[in-house]
């Protein structure tokens, strides 16, 4: 989906959200949509006839604006993370510039993140991607479950399981209440829009 | 990642961008990693897609005195969430028993019936979950809330209206019975009597069964009298249930059954395929069981529903008209005429550029791109924003000539509103943007079994006659 149109002058970019089921990967997305400026955002299109359980995928399409004559466009997507939907998950990983990996700190979803982490893994590399060399960045959602009596795993452990080896950022979050999802977005847009104008040698001249 | 971009400065331009982009009014520190532990709530806006957060508990009442007898229910209903097993819905079902032991008698007299609606709708989930919406969860941990405001509040009248009777009926919708699309088709009230015969029902009759609460409406939907009513009533449930098979029928044939199919042969779309087809199979053993329950009554060739039968009694209370199968008709005048339109078929409504309006009887869609580099796809909605750009290109939409007359050219500043299902599509220039109708709110539906129409049926609103325009797709 990393588009260059050099005539056009715009540069796509697809940011997709992956987890495991009930993560809050939808939630995040509209968490952006309903915070940001009309003028900013597209319409966020959500396909989902079950509940809230995304079924094909979310997006958001995104403008960064003008930069130097060109149109930066970012699409956000999220995965359906439940497990029984692998075919989708990976389709809509085709063409994925960067990724967000939202973790659930639920100590009953420990086993699910690794997991999910792995899946996305095995898809990436069956498009010849690799994952250590995408831009990615950890979300530790639902941190405002911390507090509560249910059972949460601690940012160390987190740490453990999902970023030993990546060792990317990681972003501690809460989705329904807007805590860290900017923060997420800003630096997974960075590092992506990065990845893919440097991927494409892009040289813009001041 | 590498930081080696080719041109520090575009980065760093670019970096500005995201950083002004995606900072609306959050003011939070900018891009932090992990290690900021705060968890203060960030902005307001943010907060709406909460669910949990609708029945605020204030925070001195997380302090009173038993409260805690709230958290194996919370922590039951997470665990719900995630897995829809009989081991964590027979932990949440005693929780919530503990929780009602635990209010004062008056109180848990008060709230019996959202007491009995979330013990039924666990025990429906433990008994037909593939019936239970995957919300079923968010909607209990509602229910828990309100339990938790009321248990707080010094008299449970300040809170009925605003918090009670909501979550009461948020309960009751979340109950399953027959799909909800279809609940009005030739809905008819039938008399409450358990004791359900086919054999098909097993697991939705039992859904019905043990906590005897208030008859809600979802009680009254298709379940067979035991005892066959006698005389005019027999007759009326008769002719009623007869209907009701014929707009079952119909609504497999021509509206289930071409989307399943479609989904079939279309790749990527294997889950919304599977769901047709269980949702065409739930219909059809619906239907089956209707038609065993009817026996020597059933009529293969009943007429759809239309009026309530000449004659018929006020008191029968039995209501054959029919209900109009859309809940939202978006409404317009057209040529003059007012119309309605399916909202779920508009895949375009706006007021488009002048060059559009040049484009006589036939549209290409591609006139309808804005600006430079706009694409079809950033204009278009519903089912064409699936389509690809390249398909979208090549897509000439035919318009509607409300006059009749050879050449029509639309006024200045018409709106262009454009319908479209599976392949067909057809344009309109309307007098006025639409207007969103709930059928609901009382107007006569008669549909129109002409497949040479568009027009599925005339609403009748205020005594105003409004065909309800359709692209009727394969
Ligand atoms: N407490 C809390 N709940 C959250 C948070 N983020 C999401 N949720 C809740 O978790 C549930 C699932 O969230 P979704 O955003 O639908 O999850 P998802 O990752 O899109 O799930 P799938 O579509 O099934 O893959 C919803 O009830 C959300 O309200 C959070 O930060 N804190
Ligand atoms: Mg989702």
């Amino acid at each position: 989906m990393a588009l260059i149109d050099l005539s056009k002058k715009e540069i796509h970019c697809k940011i997709v959200y992956y987890g495991p089921g009930r993560c809050g990967k939808t939630t995040n997305l509209l968490t952006v949509h309903s915070t940001m400026a009309d003028n900013a955002r597209g319409k966020m299109l959500t396909i989902e006839t079950k509940g809230d359980r995304t079924l094909f995928f979310d997006l958001l399409p995104l403008n960064l604006g003008t930069i130097r004559g060109f149109n930066i466009r970012i699409q956000l997507y999220t995965v359906p993370g439940q497990v029984m939907y692998a075919a989708t998950r990976k389709l809509v990983l085709k063409g994925v510039d960067g990724l967000v990996f939202v973790a659930d700190p639920l100590q009953v979803r420990r086993e699910r993140n690794i997991e999910s982490l792995e899946d996305l893994r095995v898809n990436l590399l069956d498009y010849g991607l690799k994952l250590e060399e995408l831009p990615l960045v950890i979300q530790y959602n639902k941190r405002d479950l911390v507090d509560t009596p249910i059972p949460t795993l601690t940012v160390a452990e987190l740490d453990a399981d999902l970023n030993s080896v990546f060792n990317v950022k990681t972003f501690e979050a809460s989705a329904v209440t807007g805590m860290g999802v900017f923060e997420t977005l800003r630096e997974i847009s960075k590092q992506t829009v990065r990845y893919v104008t440097n991927k494409h040698l892009l040289h813009v001249t001041k | 990642m590498t930081d080696k971009a080719p041109d520090r400065d575009f980065h760093d331009e670019i970096d500005d961008a995201i950083d002004n982009l995606f900072s609306p009014r959050m003011g939070s520190d900018l891009g932090k990693p992990a290690e900021t532990p705060s968890l203060q709530p960030v902005a307001q806006a943010a907060a709406d897609p909460a669910p949990v957060t609708t029945a605020p508990v204030p925070g001195s009442l997380l302090s009173v005195d038993g409260t805690d007898a709230f958290a194996p229910f919370d922590e039951a209903l997470l665990s719900l969430d995630w897995e829809i097993s009989p081991g964590n819905i027979e932990k949440a079902r005693s929780a919530l028993k503990e929780i009602q032991g635990f209010f004062e008698v008056d109180k848990a007299v008060a709230l019996t019936e959202i007491f009995a609606l979330m013990d039924r709708l666990l025990e429906v989930m433990a008994i037909a979950p593939q019936s239970v919406s995957t919300s079923a969860p968010k909607t209990l941990q509602e229910g828990l809330q309100t339990l938790r405001v009321a248990a707080g509040a010094d008299d449970l009248s300040l809170v009925e209206k605003t918090l009670i009777d909501p979550t009461l009926s948020e309960l009751r919708s979340a109950i399953p019975n027959i799909p909800k699309d279809y609940s009005k088709l030739g809905q008819t009230a039938q008399p409450k009597t358990q004791g359900v015969s086919g054999i098909e029902q097993k697991t939705e009759a039992a859904a019905v069964t043990p906590v005897q609460s208030v008859p809600t409406e979802e009680d009254v939907l298709p379940e067979l009298p035991v005892v066959a009513p006698s005389g005019t009533s027999a007759a009326v449930l008769i002719e009623t249930v007869n209907g009701h098979i014929a707009v079952l029928g119909k609504c497999i044939a021509k509206r289930i059954v071409p989307i399943e199919n479609l989904f079939a042969k279309t790749p990527g779309y294997e889950k919304l395929h599977a769901i047709h087809t269980e949702l065409r199979e739930r219909m059809e053993r619906q239907k089956q069981n209707l038609i065993k329950a009817l026996g020597v009554d059933y009529q293969a060739d009943a007429p759809l529903p239309l009026e309530p039968a000449a004659g018929q009694s006020e008191k029968s209370a039995v209501s054959t008209a029919a209900a109009c199968p859309w809940q939202n008709v978006a409404l317009a005048s057209w040529g003059g005429k007012k119309v309605g339109f399916l909202p779920e078929q508009i895949v375009y409504q706006k007021k488009p550029a002048e060059r559009v309006r040049k484009c006589g009887s036939f549209l290409p869609m591609k006139k309808l791109k804005r600006g430079l580099f706009g694409k079809i796809s950033f204009v278009v909605q519903g089912e064409l924003s699936f389509r690809d750009e390249a398909t979208l290109n090549m897509l000439t939409i035919p318009v509607a000539n409300p006059s009749g007359a050879k050449e029509y050219t639309p006024r200045a500043d018409s709106p262009l509103l454009i319908l479209f299902k599976e392949n067909s599509g057809m344009a309109f220039w309307l007098d006025e943007p639409t207007e969103q109708f709930d059928t609901s709110t009382g107007c006569r539906w008669e549909p129109v079994a002409d497949p040479t129409t568009l027009v599925a049926g005339n609403l009748t609103v205020n005594g105003e006659i409004v065909p309800v325009i359709t692209m009727r797709g394969m």
